[in-house]
């Protein structure tokens, strides 16, 4: 059926053809419409599949590996950072010969972090085991998802397989697709049935024990396996071929035969380049196209085959190897024809945009060449942004001259004004007003989220104390090297992580709760609006019982993480509750997080007028709502004792709290008197004094 | 300069967002204040989540039409925060001319 769908629609339904039993994913710029689109399939009852919210990447790609082993297909999507936390069990899923099957929209790897498609995510693990296939366009994705499931749970084969399309470049970029039918997947792609590696009590196997001298063995079998799936791959795309009519190889030799120039590329670039290549054929060059297809296993017999009688070889490609004059994919290439004749160049795009005319400036200076050479295409530098960067002040300090920097006082306010956050955004309120009672002995450091998007990008901040964007899992672990630092060098400065409720709840727990373990002078800062709200509304662990999020759509099931008590478990730790609605409550308590020479964690639950669908306008009242009727309650915790700090003379019905919030307005009434009766009771047992 | 930039993306500089970014472009509704009602309480000042309103230094004695508040419209999203919570009811949101 023909289909005008996104990159990430494309994810979405051949997961869905693919019958995928448990999918598990964390939220990340711009895989996320890929796993948001599933849900919504779930709700229609359109895919019969359980989806798992996971607490990081990490956990997902856990999820999907405890899932395989007990005898489910299981699907994930991610990328860039993302795909890096996710490391570990990569290897583990791979080791253990799980056929766990990932969508990857490759995206620039940060320090800095990126948001166009560079291949480093995906190539750099090519060595963890896992099948590549590099996706041309929409159509490829679907097609190569379906296929991968096939030749992943080949017994032959075993190993996960990564189905690689480029962020935002195709993932939201939509062109007409032929979606498969069902009935004719369903023939190709039967249930997955493991044999090797299963959950069953009536079954009892011990899977992953440890090895000593056995290793590289197995290691060799794992080499073995991704060598045979060379075979299993052209099988599976000959059978696809005749169920559907398209024709997928390992890769693809396009007007290769008599050429003499040929250009290699993988992912989106393919098709701008076999577009050129008709045309320049047209005016007589013998030029031809490699397209890799499959990146692992590396085709090496098809790659030498197509292009050992070229004379020149043009490897066009988005890794760079660090260390190496040559990006990844020619290194490859240069493995594979080393007895070849051909000059073989490389030109590096990274993640920059590649057009036509691109192409053409690119070709013409090829052509133009007889060396070989390694160039990166086309580096913009930008004079104004490395000014406005403060370069020159970077030079004096490196010349070891006097450097005068513009510090703030006390009350001046730590941030800018030109933030790019929503109009009315809370959260941004309330942290300007938190570190409105700090000066210039502050550093803070954040953690993914809306503040580092929208505070800073280069090379514009907001910032007007040190502030460090480090990446999301490290709520508390590189403040906590910060502190030590600061402490060696005898600086007396406060620290402060500016944390999203994803941060502290989630993906930086481990890292959250281990700095407040060590008992480091920080203060923690959390913005909590209660979702992911940075990459489009998704349920947290602190979004509220039966609040609608785009990973929750009929109302998210299950109740909040009480993260207060898990602060407090770590033992002294000042820990206060705040809203933007009550700022002389929130001043208090910022002076009192910074004369603690202890760890603090100040907790502000900030209304998204996005995110809670309201108008920005009523930001204010709702937030004062939610003291009014005790959905929020304003206290401190010390000493093992709650204080509550406002205590409503008579607390309003929570419904008059929910019902300006249009992510509550599908609740039924008995689902609106649960909720009050939890308010109840939480409030309840913090007036009691007990967190 | 020799085409570099620092490394880590480092930005040696403060607050350049705000050279940039006039966010004051993003608004479809202006806020009017009426001086005549604007009392001065610091109420919208308190309360704008951009930092966008000053309480200005007005003497008690000065005519009840004098400004008391300014806002910063090269900043002002907009949003509404300030109008709404006003007690006097003394900023009204105007739909910007195009």
């Amino acid at each position: 059926m023909e289909m005008f769908l996104s990159g990430n629609q494309c994810i979405a339904h051949g997961a869905k053809l693919a019958r995928v039993e448990v999918i598990s994913a964390y939220p990340i710029t711009p895989a996320t419409p890929a796993s948001e689109e599933l849900y919504e399939m779930v709700t229609r009852g359109e895919l019969d599949a359980e989806i798992v919210n996971a607490e990081s990447e990490l956990g997902a790609m856990g999820i999907c590996a405890g899932a395989a082993a007990g005898g489910c297909r299981t699907f994930s999507c991610t990328c860039s950072q993302g795909f890096a936390l996710m490391r570990e069990m990569l290897w583990a899923a791979s080791g253990m010969a799980l056929p766990v099957v990932l969508a990857l929209t490759s995206r620039e790897i940060g320090i800095p972090q990126g948001l166009l498609s560079d291949h480093s995510d995906a190539l750099s693990e090519r060595d963890a085991s896992y099948l590549q296939f590099f996706a041309e366009d929409g159509q490829e994705i679907i097609d190569s998802l379906i296929m991968a499931y096939k030749i992943s749970e080949d017994g032959k084969v075993l190993l996960p397989s990564l189905v690689i399309s480029e962020g935002h470049r195709m993932s939201h970029s939509f062109e007409t697709v032929d979606v498969p039918e069902q009935e004719q997947v369903d023939k190709l792609l039967p249930k997955y049935n493991p044999k090797h590696v299963l959950v069953d009590p009536n079954y009892p196997i011990t899977g992953g024990t440890p090895v000593m001298s056995q290793y590289p063995w197995f290691k060799m079998q794992q080499c073995q396996a991704m060598q045979d799936a060379k075979q299993v791959i052209k099988d599976v795309c000959k059978e696809y071929a005749e169920i559907f009519g398209r024709h997928y190889d390992l890769v693809e030799a396009y007007k290769t035969e008599d050429a003499d120039v040929i250009m290699v590329s993988l992912g989106s670039t393919v098709g701008i380049i076999r577009e050129k290549v008709d045309e320049y054929r047209e005016k007589g060059i013998k030029v031809g196209l490699l397209k890799l297809r499959v990146f692992r296993p590396f085709p090496e017999d098809e790659v030498r085959e197509a292009l050992f009688n070229a004379k020149k070889v043009l490897v066009i490609e988005r890794a760079p190897s660090p260390g190496s004059l040559y990006g990844i994919a020619c290194i490859e290439v240069k493995a594979a024809l080393q007895k070849s004749q051909a000059a073989i160049s490389n030109i590096i795009v990274s993640g920059k945009d590649i057009d036509g005319e691109d192409i053409d400036e690119i070709f013409e200076s090829w052509m133009s060449r007889e060396d070989e050479f390694a160039e990166w295409y086309k580096m913009q530098y930008d004079e104004r942004a490395a000014t406005m960067s403060g370069y020159d002040t970077y030079q004096k300090l490196l010349n070891g001259e006097k450097v005068e920097r513009e510090l703030i006082e006390e009350g001046e306010g730590c941030l800018s004004k030109g933030c790019a956050s929503c109009a009315g955004c809370l959260s941004f309120g309330a942290i300007r007003k938190f570190l409105s009672v700090f000066g210039k002995d502050t550093v803070a450091v954040l953690n993914g989220g809306c503040l580092g998007t929208c505070a800073t990008l280069f090379p514009l901040t907001a910032w007007k104390i040190p502030s460090f964007f480090y990446t999301y899992s490290n709520a508390g672990a590189t403040i906590s090297g910060m502190e030590v630092a600061m402490k060696l060098k005898g600086i007396d400065a406060h620290l402060i992580e500016v944390a999203g409720d994803g941060a502290i709840f989630d993906i930086g727990l481990q890292t959250f709760s281990a700095a407040l373990e060590r008992g480091h002078r920080i203060i923690y800062l959390c913005y909590d609006n209660q979702a992911y709200m940075n990459t489009g509304i998704q349920s947290s662990g602190s979004t509220p019982y039966g609040a609608r999020t785009k990973t929750a759509p009929k109302g998210k099931p299950i109740r909040v993480k009480n993260i207060a008590q898990i602060a407090a478990a770590h033992g002294d730790v000042y820990i206060a509750t705040a809203s933007p609605a009550y700022p002389d409550d929130l001043l208090k308590k910022a002076k009192k997080a910074k004369s603690l020479n202890k760890p603090s964690f100040i907790h502000v639950i900030c209304p998204c007028p996005p995110g809670w669908e309201y108008d920005p306008a009523l930001g204010v009242e709702i937030a004062r709502l939610g003291v009014e009727t005790g959905a929020v309650v304003l206290y401190e915790y010390e000493n093992g004792e709650v204080t509550v700090n406002k205590v409503p003379k008579k607390r309003k019905p929570v419904e008059e709290y929910l019902m300006k919030q249009g992510r509550f307005s599908h609740l039924t009434k008995a689902q609106i008197s649960q909720i009050q009766e939890e308010v109840d009771r939480e409030f309840a047992r913090l007036i009691s004094g007990r967190l | 300069m020799d085409k570099v930039f620092i490394r880590g993306a480092s930005v040696h500089a403060t607050g350049t967002i705000a050279l940039v970014y006039k966010t004051g472009t993003w608004r479809v509704h202006d806020p009017v204040v009426d001086n005549s009602k604007c009392i001065g309480c610091k109420i919208c000042s308190q309360y704008c989540p951009d930092d966008c309103i000053v309480r200005l230094d007005v003497d008690k004695s000065a005519p009840a039409d004098t400004p008391r508040i300014e806002i910063d419209m090269e900043y002002c999203k907009g949003c509404g925060i300030c109008a709404h919570e006003c007690p006097k009811g003394a900023i009204q949101m105007v739909v910007c001319e195009a």
